[in-house]
């Protein structure tokens, strides 16, 4: 459940998004997430979305409570959003991903 | 006892809690647990999921969003919890829902509590667990700042725990007397925590505000924080009454005086002997304790004097203290009751009959104790002693000073002279110039009693109780008259004692 692979080797910048089963709420999180990604970022940005009903260790691992919850795992230190996340702008901003923003896009 | 249409209950093992709660948490349940900073709430979440392992080997799930599990873990350890160990075993588990100030998150949007459900799902199934307890509901809306939907949330958490057929607790924050929380709404099942500040004394209590569908005992019930078991709740009021009574007598020390009660105290009968100071009050309680049949054991709890004093006293009526201590056939418990709440006392009161196991008990004086408590903690202290004992079928033996020199009550007998089976009143009475001494039985449950005050004595042998005085009347007043004063004026001094006394 990835998108825009990084080709082998680690990627410059995984993140992680926690979501529960096929509720609404992560649902919209995913598409927006997938849709952010696309639109701005490049191939440098991995994205992993781990189900918690599924894999509980891996939320009790990162002790999450919330869902939705997006990581930013690397670079670390690690950074935290909880919510829909449907304002891609204020994630990229909240995550400090802006240096990884295509060049493409308008200014 | 309880109706088929009544929930099941979860037996918590929490000392009174079962008692007061008519046997229990409703099962598969989730019950708020509320109150103010302080007032022990992590303790009884705590405590909650440890008896559950100690009595019933049932697993708990501690999910904490205040505490690191680390710090939870050292603090509740001091209370004899082997969290640690029991964690081992897989009887244990926490889910740790705490975060670090700068993990602080920031959200965007809507979301829910999935994660944590998830994990709570996860630690129960791999447990096993069939207690769960969630501390605090407070520090939660800290890390989200939206009560909205941390309520909805909790609601929906609180589903999930039902369908997951485990009965839990949720602990939230109280602020002072301000109306219920939202969050009261939400649970079907309250117990309200107070510690509270009451005459310059710390009282706790624990208040169950409502079971859905399950009876209880209403009111507060004061309890107390042991240090090596937690919560102990003493359900005072509850145990009143259920005593069986024994008919058996024994001897009270003073011969004359056991013809008075019509042949003695009964075996498991408790006794106030109420008397201004210097009336021999501390003296019965050496007789009572110097009468020991056979195989019986006496314990002495002193809170007015030391026990050299007693010693002495002791042995001034020919009673030799030491010696029967030695043989192993008295106890001598010396405090002052200052040095802790009337709880505590209660408490060690209990643990010394339980380690020595004696067939009579005597307090001297209960009115010492009455300097700490508040009026309605003394009662229900008093209640509750009075109960055990009898419980335990044990003879007790009260004394309780009054003020006043010449009659007069104090506000110990008022508060328990209904609880006590005989009262025996000791009265100074002022007869054409002189000072002598009256003791009157004033009531001795189930059996006949002499109805007379009688004249007694003190010397190196003890108390002797003579004839009655039969031309004085207002003796328990304290407002004498002679037979050659009119009734009438007997009628009015009768309520104006003070003015009587100040005269």
């Amino acid at each position: 459940m990835e998108s825009a692979p990084a080709a082998g080797g680690a990627p410059e910048v995984l993140l992680r998004l926690f979501v529960t089963g096929g509720s609404q709420r992560s649902l919209r999180a995913i598409e927006a997430v997938e849709g952010m990604c696309k639109e701005f970022l490049g191939k440098a940005v991995r994205l992993e979305v781990v189900d918690v009903s599924e894999a509980p260790d891996q939320a009790e691992h990162e002790k999450i409570l919330a869902t939705p919850t997006l990581i930013r795992q690397v670079p670390s230190p690690p950074r935290r959003l909880v919510g829909d996340l449907c304002e891609p702008e204020r994630v990229i901003q909240l995550l400090g991903l802006k240096e990884y923003v295509r060049p493409r896009r308008a200014e | 006892m309880s109706s088929s249409r009544e929930l099941k209950r979860l037996k918590t093992y929490i000392p009174g809690f079962d008692l007061i709660s008519n046997g229990g948490l409703p099962a598969g349940r989730t019950t708020l647990v509320s109150g103010g900073p302080g007032s022990a709430k992590t303790i009884l979440a705590g405590q909650f999921l440890a008896e559950g392992i100690k009595h019933a080997n049932q697993a708990g799930c501690f999910v904490t969003f205040e505490e690191k599990p680390d710090d939870i873990r050292r603090n509740l350890s001091s209370l004899g919890w082997e969290i640690a160990k029991w964690e081992a075993e897989g009887k244990w588990v926490f889910v740790d829902g705490s975060l670090h100030p700068k993990d602080e998150p920031v959200t965007i949007g809507d979301y829910d509590l999935g994660g944590l459900m998830a994990r709570i799902d996860n630690a129960v199934r791999k447990t096993g667990a069939k207690r769960v307890s969630l501390d605090s509901i407070g520090a939660m809306l800290i890390q989200f700042g939206r009560p909205t939907v941390i309520r909805r949330e909790l609601y929906r958490v609180a589903w999930q725990l039902r369908d997951m057929n485990v009965t839990s607790i949720i602990t939230a924050e109280h602020a002072g007397h301000a109306e219920a929380p939202v969050e009261e709404y939400v649970t079907d099942n309250v117990i309200i925590l107070r510690n509270t500040l009451e005459d310059e004394k710390r009282r706790r209590t624990l208040e169950i505000l409502k079971f859905r569908g399950a009876s209880h005992l209403r009111g507060e019930f004061p309890f107390t924080i042991s240090e090596d078991s937690g919560i102990i709740l003493l359900p005072l009021s509850s145990i009143e009454l259920r005593q069986k009574s024994s008919d058996k007598r024994i001897t009270s020390g003073i011969a004359e005086l056991d013809n008075m009660c019509g042949g003695g105290f009964y075996r498991d009968s408790v006794v106030l002997i109420s008397g201004a100071t210097g009336t021999g009050k501390t003296l019965t309680a050496t007789g009572f304790l110097a009468a020991l049949g056979q195989d019986e054991r006496g314990l002495l709890f002193a809170f007015e004097e030391s026990r050299d004093q007693l010693y002495r006293n002791a042995l001034g009526w020919g009673v030799d203290f030491p010696k029967l201590e030695g043989a192993g056939r008295l106890r001598i418990v010396c405090e002052y009751p200052e040095v802790a709440a009337p709880e505590d006392h209660l408490l060690r009161i209990k643990k010394h009959i339980e380690e020595f196991q004696p067939t009579r008990v005597a307090v001297d004086s209960l009115s010492a104790l009455e300097r700490i408590a508040t009026p309605r903690t003394f009662r229900e202290f008093v209640l509750a002693l009075t109960s055990y004992l009898k419980d335990k079928q044990i003879a007790g033996l009260f004394t309780s000073t009054t003020p006043s020199l010449l009659g007069g009550s104090t506000v110990t007998e008022a508060h328990i002279s209904s609880v006590t089976d005989s009262i025996i009143l000791l009265r100074y009475v002022e007869a054409f110039g002189e000072m002598r001494r009256g003791i009157a039985v004033l009531k001795m449950r189930g059996s006949q009693h002499d109805r007379s005050i009688r004249e007694y004595t003190i010397d190196s042998q003890g108390m002797h109780v003579g004839e009655p005085f039969r031309s004085i009347s207002g003796i328990l007043s304290g407002a004498f008259t002679h037979s050659t004063s009119s009734e009438l004026q007997t009628l009015e001094h009768l309520f104006d004692r003070t003015d009587a006394e100040d005269a």
